[in-house]
């Protein structure tokens, strides 16, 4: 099972996001994966984001977004995560602004885990506890505390592997 | 290889039961308008009509397979779905199948997101 906490880091997380539309903020959360080394060109990924985008917005309401894209520069499967304070308008399926982000970088060949890890944001989003306590959140560290403790539900339950050899999470 | 029956009474449910099944590996699911067999009852029976009273919303329901490595994997997807409140196994809401295959042929076509 795919574990967040590996593909988040402190540096990839910002609280406070300064950019007031969607393209400023794709290029802003871009900047964090090119800091990080994990993309190396700026403008292409972020085209790969936008075009995205296009096809139809990754905000799925509630004030939160998911922009992902995979690209032959990106060198890892990594997670960066923004906060807006003032909201973005994110062409959100409710139409409200959009405050919290979580941008997905994936390599052209990582496929099943990029889509795991798209599935396994979307769920982490869709817990109240969650969600409630991101909104909450004012600091790398404290996002980093949260995304342990979702991860946590699953490794406390790591008992058992498979016939087939396969590590299974059980009750 | 198992094949993995999920009938889906709550349509709700749906789009979450499928990220789910992303999020466990399985990429090869269709989905199948269906409807239980009280519904049918009710609704093309005329003398069990009175089986109305207990159904509430649309007579339908989907009905998903997929195959998978992992003979877990039905109780895999309740698990992850409860921590997010959704319960598949209170009553009414989904009923989730696991059967060994002996054979498996056809190569399913990769899903490819942008």
């Amino acid at each position: 099972m795919l574990l967040l906490g590996k593909l988040i880091d402190e540096d990839l997380i910002t609280c406070s996001l300064s950019s007031k539309d969607k393209g400023g903020v794709i290029e802003e959360m871009v900047e964090l994966f090119v800091k990080k080394g994990i993309v190396r060109d700026k403008d292409d990924f972020c085209t790969t984001v936008k075009k995205r985008e296009e096809v139809e917005s990754t905000a799925i309401g509630e004030g939160i977004a998911i922009p992902h894209g995979r690209a032959k520069t990106v060198n890892s499967l990594k997670v960066a995560f923004g906060k807006s304070k003032q909201g973005v308008d994110f062409a959100s399926l409710d139409k409200k602004p959009v405050y919290l982000i979580f941008m997905i970088a994936a390599p052209i060949d990582v496929r099943k885990e990029y889509l795991q890890s798209v599935a396994k944001i979307a769920r982490l989003l869709k817990s109240k506890v969650m969600k409630e306590a991101l909104f909450k959140a004012e600091t790398p560290k404290d996002v980093m505390r949260l995304i342990a403790d979702f991860d946590n539900m699953v490794i406390e339950e790591i008992k058992v592997k498979t016939k087939e050899g396969r590590v299974v999470y059980r009750k | 290889m198992y094949l993995l029956i999920i009938t889906l009474h709550k349509e709700e449910h749906l789009n979450d039961v499928l990220s789910c099944l992303i999020e466990l590996g399985v990429e090869d699911a269709v989905i199948m308008d269906s409807e239980s067999m009280e519904k049918a009852l009710a609704y093309k029976v005329p003398i069990f009509a009175g089986l109305r009273f207990d159904l509430g919303g649309k007579p339908f329901s989907k009905t998903i397979l997929a195959t998978c490595e992992d003979k877990e994997t039905g109780k895999e997807l309740i698990r992850l779905l409860k921590e997010v409140d959704i319960d598949l196994e209170s009553p009414g809401v989904a009923r989730i199948l696991t059967v060994k295959l002996e054979s498996v042929l056809g190569k399913p076509k990769p899903i490819e997101e942008f």
